[in-house]
């Protein structure tokens, strides 16, 4: 093992050298026509899990797998193990699968995005490291609020990826990040209030505090509950709240989602595709997803099929900019890959956001407040309603909102339901602060929005 | 096997551990618009296993293959060094020996992939030719075989083979500007014969994504509420049976005292159970991941608290009997208290007809896209529903989504039906970051006052 290079990196390296033979020896019989890749992966986790307030369980979770892709006579077939499948047994099985018709310019990368990999704040971090965090956090969450139960899950990750196909392509992604879940309850007069957030980062700093604090700060602004008004209204939504509405958005602007093929006049597109470069939105919205920013979890050199990365225009001052795409979506799309083709373990890689961001407005949460008065600021919603992005049409329910009077937080709303249509919101956006935080891979400004329905 | 484990468990250091081993042999494909996208074989071996610590928590360690079994239990001990936790008492159950293997009529790991692609392809077609307005479809396909190998240092040593198979087909209609999905799915553990000739699948997709595009959204409010089996599987789920997994309540005196056995809840005929015994049904399992018996538990009866759902910690923790109901994920994760198949039980409220005849204006909710539980706070999504007017079913709804407090809402049912399924779509229950096959089922539900996210 060569000095400075940790076990998981060794192992890697050494793998690969198989991928080289086996790929060499397909190019030497002669199977030019014949793409294949090669990809194993590493995952490395430790989670510090918390209950009732109390660190209860550390587990670590070590994964290592390799997949096969094989593009044959514009068919291709993917095949994966944990298993101890040799590479030329992973290549024949994901040979078997070729059956996929792919367009003639797909074709794998043939750059070597290789980067030394340099030891992060978040390698670094041991186990007891990882502890007291944990502690860290339960401690701010809890200081004026003793009697919250918290259930807390904390976890260091680690991802080594290596990567190799037969068009002389070949990368090399090593990552580290923290994240952190919670699940927050307050039983009190006869009332339960839930709180849930997740957050995540690629630096050991403070903002893990902060995170802890905004969960404490939510449960000083819930002390009284109100029944809100019902009825169509102006509404702000908090940073966690916004993200979860703009999930089945991103949805629309997936590459594979957004261009499909039918039998009946050959390629048709949906969604978004067809409004390239028109005004949909209001100019103060701009979306990126962006791989590149640094200290962020999902920020990546190259991404898993040896695409390097980069920021991808959404929507650009209300213009509908682009998509993100991996490499078959960007075929099929007649485009370059956005570097967004991304695993889950060993599926077969697709398009996925990276890191997304809504670019800020000019004026501060507490100015928003002063200015709105009256009215509602909904901190957290419902995860799911089923929506995939096709409109723009949404129905969640409150999980925490704050009634607004006089500019000051009066009282607290939960297990009202709020909807509406957010394209038809966000072509007029009332208000953008410039404060914001990431939610987990979403960064967005608190924003208001008119002609919300509230029902209570 | 059972020597390898054994011996990984032999003479340890801790007051209690156990090792999982899985293997899990998949095929995935799927077509989107008229195009094959996915075809896709995955191997997946790997294990878990997790120590007591001698003064309280667990240490757990999960790895892929099944090296150096003894080294990762030894890792696991080692890592409940870090915790100072209180104690954890398990309680008892019988160490079981035995060897569960799975009875397919149609072993889908024999049918040749040519023959899978044209079935789904055969499907794909029906749905892209019901109607002008199809624009795109979906119609995926995904097999599993998944071999458990289970030990403890009790002594028990459980070897289980499970099938997976799931079908999901689903439609998107244009009308200018306007576009609606139809879907639907079936899922069960059974093998290949469940998927053959399920035309009636496909034409439901399509018809009800046609039938969408003319649907009006709700007027948001209160109204009362008749759902169908499907969505009263549902609520069961979301509103009842999460909070009846005792690991969100055992270390919490507070939500201890909500949950108190005896507490009267719904009304006189209201039953509702978990059975992880059914044949055939996703959420079933010969022994959860503890080496626990499944069996049939009474969460409700004539309305009143009567049970809940344990692993072992819990039921040590509550001082209760073991349910069953630790199950994990895959071999990737720990297990924890979860359902398995939960049901409302029928009652003598008749059919749809008799729910829906007095009625004057209420919505009927149909099939399920979705739902989550906040303790007693829940929201539940239908796919689809129609409003009910003056006792009769009326114009078609576009999705909506039902919010409540389940205390309030189960004594707001007024009425429950004759009838009874189970609900064997697709969709796995999250919790956490896990998503688990479950199944739930009751038969038609009347509810009163219930708020309804519109317009």
């Amino acid at each position: 093992m060569t000095e400075g290079m940790n076990q998981v990196q060794y192992m890697m390296r050494h793998r690969m050298h198989g991928a080289r033979h086996v790929l060499r020896i397909m190019i030497q019989r002669g199977n030019m026509d014949k793409q294949v890749e090669l990809i194993e992966r590493n995952l490395d986790v430790t989670r510090v899990g918390c209950k009732f307030s109390r660190v209860k369980s550390i587990e670590r979770q070590s994964y290592y797998g390799r997949a096969a892709r094989v593009i044959a006579n514009g068919k291709a077939g993917h095949a994966s193990t944990t298993d101890g499948l040799t590479d030329d047994q992973l290549v024949q099985r994901a040979g078997e699968m070729a059956h996929v018709t792919v367009p003639k310019a797909l074709s794998f990368p043939s750059e070597s995005v290789i980067h030394q990999p340099t030891s992060s704040d978040v390698d670094q971090f041991s186990d007891n490291d990882l502890r007291d965090w944990t502690r860290q956090m339960l401690r701010t969450m809890r200081q004026n609020n003793p009697h919250l139960a918290i259930e807390l899950n904390v976890s260091r990750i680690k991802e080594e990826v290596a990567l190799r196909n037969t068009n002389g392509g070949e990368a090399h992604l090593s990552r580290s990040w923290l994240e952190a879940e919670t699940w927050i309850e307050r039983h009190a007069d006869g009332e339960v209030l839930v709180a849930l957030d997740r957050f995540a980062t690629a630096q050991v700093d403070d903002s893990h505090l902060d995170f802890a604090r905004r969960m404490a700060r939510r449960f000083r602004w819930a002390r009284k509950p109100i029944v809100p008004v019902s009825g169509p209204q102006s509404v702000i939504f908090s940073p966690s709240a916004f993200a979860s509405l703009l999930e089945p958005m991103l949805m629309a602007f997936n590459g594979s989602f957004v261009f499909n093929s039918n039998s009946r006049g050959g390629k048709r597109r949906s969604g978004f595709a067809s409004k390239i470069g028109k005004q949909e939105f209001d100019p103060k919205f701009s979306l990126f997803d962006d791989a590149t920013l640094p200290d962020r979890p999902y920020s990546a050199w190259v991404d898993h099929e040896g695409t390097r990365s980069q920021c991808t225009p959404l929507i650009s001052n209300g213009v509908v900019a682009g998509f993100y795409h991996n490499l078959i979506s960007a075929a099929q799309a007649e485009v370059r890959s956005t570097g967004n083709g991304w695993r889950d373990m060993l599926e077969p890689p697709m398009p996925a956001p990276t890191n997304v961001r809504v670019q800020g407005g000019d004026v501060t949460l507490s100015d928003m407040l002063q200015n709105m008065n009256d009215g509602l600021l909904i901190d957290l919603i419902g995860a799911s309603d089923g929506a995939i992005g096709l409109t723009g049409e949404f129905s969640r329910t409150v999980v925490l909102a704050y009634q607004i009077k006089r500019g000051r937080v009066a009282g607290y709303v939960r297990g009202a339901s709020v909807s509406g249509d957010l394209y038809r919101s966000l072509q007029n956006i009332e208000s953008l602060s410039c404060d914001g935080y990431w939610s987990d891979d979403i960064f967005t400004p608190y924003i208001q929005l008119g002609n919300i329905t509230i029902s209570a | 096997m059972q020597d390898r484990l054994r011996q990984a468990l032999h003479q340890l250091n801790t007051p209690y551990a156990e090792i999982r081993l899985e293997r899990r042999e998949s095929t995935h494909l799927v077509y989107r618009g008229d195009q094959l996208v996915t075809v896709d074989s995955s191997i997946d071996y790997g294990g878990f296993t997790r120590a007591l610590a001698n003064s309280g928590g667990w240490g757990a360690m999960t790895f892929t293959g099944d090296a150096d079994l003894r080294e990762r239990v030894g890792d696991a001990i080692r890592l409940t060094e870090a915790i100072e936790a209180e104690p954890i008492t398990l309680a008892p159950i019988e160490p079981i020996t035995d060897r569960v293997c799975a009875e397919l009529p149609i072993d889908f790991r024999a049918i040749p992939l040519s023959d899978k692609q044209a079935l789904i392809a055969s499907y794909n077609d029906l749905l892209m030719n019901c109607d002008p307005c199809i624009e795109s479809t979906y119609v995926a396909y995904s097999d599993a075989f998944i071999t458990t190998w289970y030990a403890n240092t009790e002594g028990a040593f459980i070897y289980q083979e499970r099938p997976l198979i799931d079908l999901q087909l689903a439609a998107v209609a244009r009308d200018g500007e306007t576009v609606q999905r139809g879907y639907q799915s079936l899922a069960l553990a059974c093998g290949y014969e469940a998927v053959l000739d399920r035309f009636d699948l496909a034409r439901a997709a399509a018809q009800l994504a046609v039938e969408q595009l003319s649907a009006q959204v709700v007027p948001a409010g209160r109204y009362t509420v008749v759902l169908d089996p499907i969505m009263a599987g549902l609520f069961t789920h979301e509103a009842f049976g999460h909070l009846s997994e005792a690991d969100f309540i055992a270390e919490n005196p507070d939500a201890r005292a909500m949950m108190t056995l005896g507490r009267q809840f719904g009304p006189r005929n209201l039953n509702i159970f978990d059975d992880g015994s059914v044949p055939r049904l996703r959420g079933s399992v010969a022994y959860d991941d503890e080496g626990m018996p499944a069996q049939k538990t009474w969460l409700m009866r004539d309305g009143v608290l009567v049970g809940r759902l344990h692993n072992r910690e819990t039921a040590g923790q509550m001082n209760e009997a073991p349910t069953g109901n630790a199950r994990a994920t895959s071999y990737r994760h720990a297990p924890q208290v979860r359902m398995t198949n939960t049901a409302i039980a029928p009652s003598n409220g008749g059919s749809l007809h008799d729910l829906i005849k007095d009625v004057e204006l209420g919505v009927y909710a149909c099939d399920w896209a979705g739902g989550e539980t906040l303790l007693e706070d829940f929201t539940f999504v239908a796919k689809h529903g129609y409003m009910i007017r003056h006792g009769e079913l009326a114009e078609p709804l576009r999705s909506l989504t039902l919010t409540g407090n389940v205390f309030e809402t189960l004594q707001n049912i007024d009425g429950i039906g004759s009838d009874f399924a189970w609900d064997e779509s697709s969709g796995d229950c999250g919790k956490g970051d896990e998503g688990l096959p479950v199944c739930d089922g009751g038969p038609h539900l009347r509810v009163r006052d219930v708020l309804v996210g519109g317009a």
